[in-house]
């Protein structure tokens, strides 16, 4: 992911951060990305626990080069697919 | 240097243990998860806690009331149901005054919301002339503050000694320093541990033994991970090693090789203000993806094993009292497939879900009693009262010391997360005893059925 991507298309951006996210559940979750839709909850729907949020973020910094900042990591951040992808968009952009 | 087997008044005792006086007042906080405030600014593993189990865990709070006597006092987040109230009387428990904060905030321990309670702080206040000491579960900064508010003495050392002696780092060097048996690993506690760790991960990842690094104040399954292949591991270091030089330099991790575990088992000791150490009891531990969920007894050893348990009891309580502690101590312990026994995994130094169960342990059951203490996970439509559950669990609950049943230990859990309206989670933590094991696991299924079918369940598809 290139800087300049990020500056010149932020919808284009969300899109594929959404892909990497929704890829990566679907590795950790051996489940089919597109059975994985944004409104989905981690927690109840997904059964995730601790270890899988611990997981993901080390997967999720591995693909995106980025750094994640979990000292400001909210528990609204895992609610939903959704409130995830928005909050590595946010990440990422702040690691640009 | 003695090792004792508690017996008699298990109050009297512990009183004694923490304050050195028998018939002390004892002022006491039922601050669960007091973990969360030892990790805060350290090095570890990044996690969240969800605010729903937060809020359940929070009313854990209650669970000290079986363990106060009648001079005691309880500090808790909100009244009990009154019913509740009653059923805890007529186990035979002889109640402790309760004071209740001004604002409980779901998301703050009892502590928290103590302190910021200048009513409470000054009733506490009151209690200073009585010889009060405050007992909380575990202490950190926010007990202590709250002990000096109130200028009531603790009954625990201070939250800097409680918070050194339960990092998972001190207990791997005391397990080196008195020879116990640890599974193989080392500490992190700098980048260059932490590379040597990874680099001898790597080479037992290679071999096809998995791995796991722990945070050094990790708690209920967070922080912690199991790792199988190398490229999660390099994802990992890189992970922690950016944190770490952010953070000049600090790392605050173990990593072990993981273990063919048959069960776990967990401990606890006493360690008196003499120095003495007390064996109290040993369980098996039920534990699902590291988080516990409840205790079996007896626990499943042979006689050497119990010899080797207490033996490391002993020398764990030792050197716990040479670092200035004292109080109750848990002890996470493992035995594996191929039947070793792992006497130390990790010292909780604090009170333990079965710290609670103590008194009814003594006087409830028999010595050839069974017994599973668990939590049942409830999924409620709306908020369940005390008596509702009391009728529907009729036959069920044991009504009478040494007859098979559940006993009820906390019910603050159950409704800690309604309020919002729409369907919430809850647990009901209680005691199955019976006279075998098959006697608990029908008694066990027929709670679960009964829950299941309450009218403020929600149904099930």
């Amino acid at each position: 992911m290139s800087d300049a991507t990020i500056g010149a298309a932020p919808q284009a951006v969300a899109g594929d951060i959404t892909n990497v996210v929704v890829g990566a559940l679907g590795q950790m979750l051996s489940r089919d990305p597109a059975s994985i839709s944004t409104q989905l909850r981690l927690f109840e729907d997904l059964s995730f626990d601790s270890t899988s949020v611990l997981e993901l973020l080390i997967q999720l910094e591995a693909e995106l080069d980025v750094e994640f900042d979990t000292d400001t990591l909210e528990p609204a951040d895992f609610e939903t697919v959704g409130a995830l992808v928005a909050y590595v968009a946010g990440q990422v952009e702040e690691n640009a | 240097m003695h090792t004792h087997t508690l017996s008699g008044d298990v109050l009297a005792l512990l009183r004694t243990a923490l304050t050195g006086a028998a018939d002390r007042p004892l002022v006491l906080l039922g601050n669960f998860e007091v973990e969360d405030h030892w990790a805060k600014g350290e090095a570890g593993l990044p996690g969240i806690v969800m605010p729903a189990s937060r809020v359940i865990v929070n009313r854990m709070d209650e669970c000290a009331l079986l363990l106060a006597g009648p001079d005691d006092h309880v500090v808790l987040k909100a009244a009990p149901d009154e019913e509740y109230l009653r059923y805890l009387g007529g186990l035979g428990l002889a109640l402790p005054r309760i004071l209740t904060v001004a604002t409980g905030q779901p998301q703050r321990t009892v502590s928290e919301d103590a302190v910021a309670d200048p009513r409470l702080v000054a009733t506490l206040g009151g209690l200073v002339a009585t010889g009060a000491h405050l007992w909380p579960h575990g202490v950190s900064v926010v007990e202590e503050r709250l002990a000096e508010l109130a200028g009531l003495p603790l009954a625990a050392p201070t939250a800097a000694v409680c918070k050194r002696v339960n990092s998972k780092i001190y207990s791997r060097l005391l397990a080196d320093e008195v020879g116990l048996p640890q599974p193989e690993g080392t500490v992190c506690r700098d980048l260059d541990e932490l590379d040597r760790a990874i680099r001898r991960a790597g080479s037992w990842l290679d071999a096809g033994r998995p791995v796991v690094l722990k945070d050094a104040f990790g708690v209920s399954g967070r922080g912690i991970m199991v790792v199988r292949d190398t490229r999660r591991l390099a994802q990992l270091h890189a992970l922690i090693a950016r944190r770490a030089r952010r953070d000049a330099g600090r790392v605050g991790l173990v990593m072990e090789e993981w273990l063919p575990k048959r069960h776990d088992l967990n401990y606890q000791l006493t360690v008196d203000r003499a120095g003495d150490v007390h064996f109290d009891v040993i369980k098996e531990a039920i534990t699902s993806d590291g988080v516990h969920q409840g205790h079996r007894m007896p626990a499943p050893l042979t006689e050497p094993q119990h010899r080797q348990v207490r033996s490391a009891a002993a020398a764990i309580g030792r050197r716990l009292a040479a670092d200035g502690y004292f109080g109750v101590v848990g002890v996470d312990a493992l035995t594996t497939t191929d039947g070793r026994l792992y006497p130390m995994i990790e010292i909780n130094a604090r009170n333990n879900m079965s710290t609670y169960q103590e008194r009814l342990r003594r006087t409830w059951f028999g010595p050839d009693t069974v017994a599973l203490a668990r939590q049942y996970p409830l999924r409620l439509t709306r908020a369940l009262p005390f008596g509702e559950l009391r009728a529907l669990l009729d036959g069920v609950l044991a009504d009478r010391p040494d007859r098979p049943g559940l006993v009820i230990n906390n019910f603050a859990t159950v409704n800690a997360a309604s309020g919002a309206g729409t369907d919430f989670g809850g647990r009901l933590y209680g005691v199955v005893a019976a006279d075998s094991a098959q006697q608990v696991a029908a008694l066990d299924r027929e709670v679960t059925e009964r829950l299941r079918n309450c009218s403020a369940t929600v149904a099930q598809s």
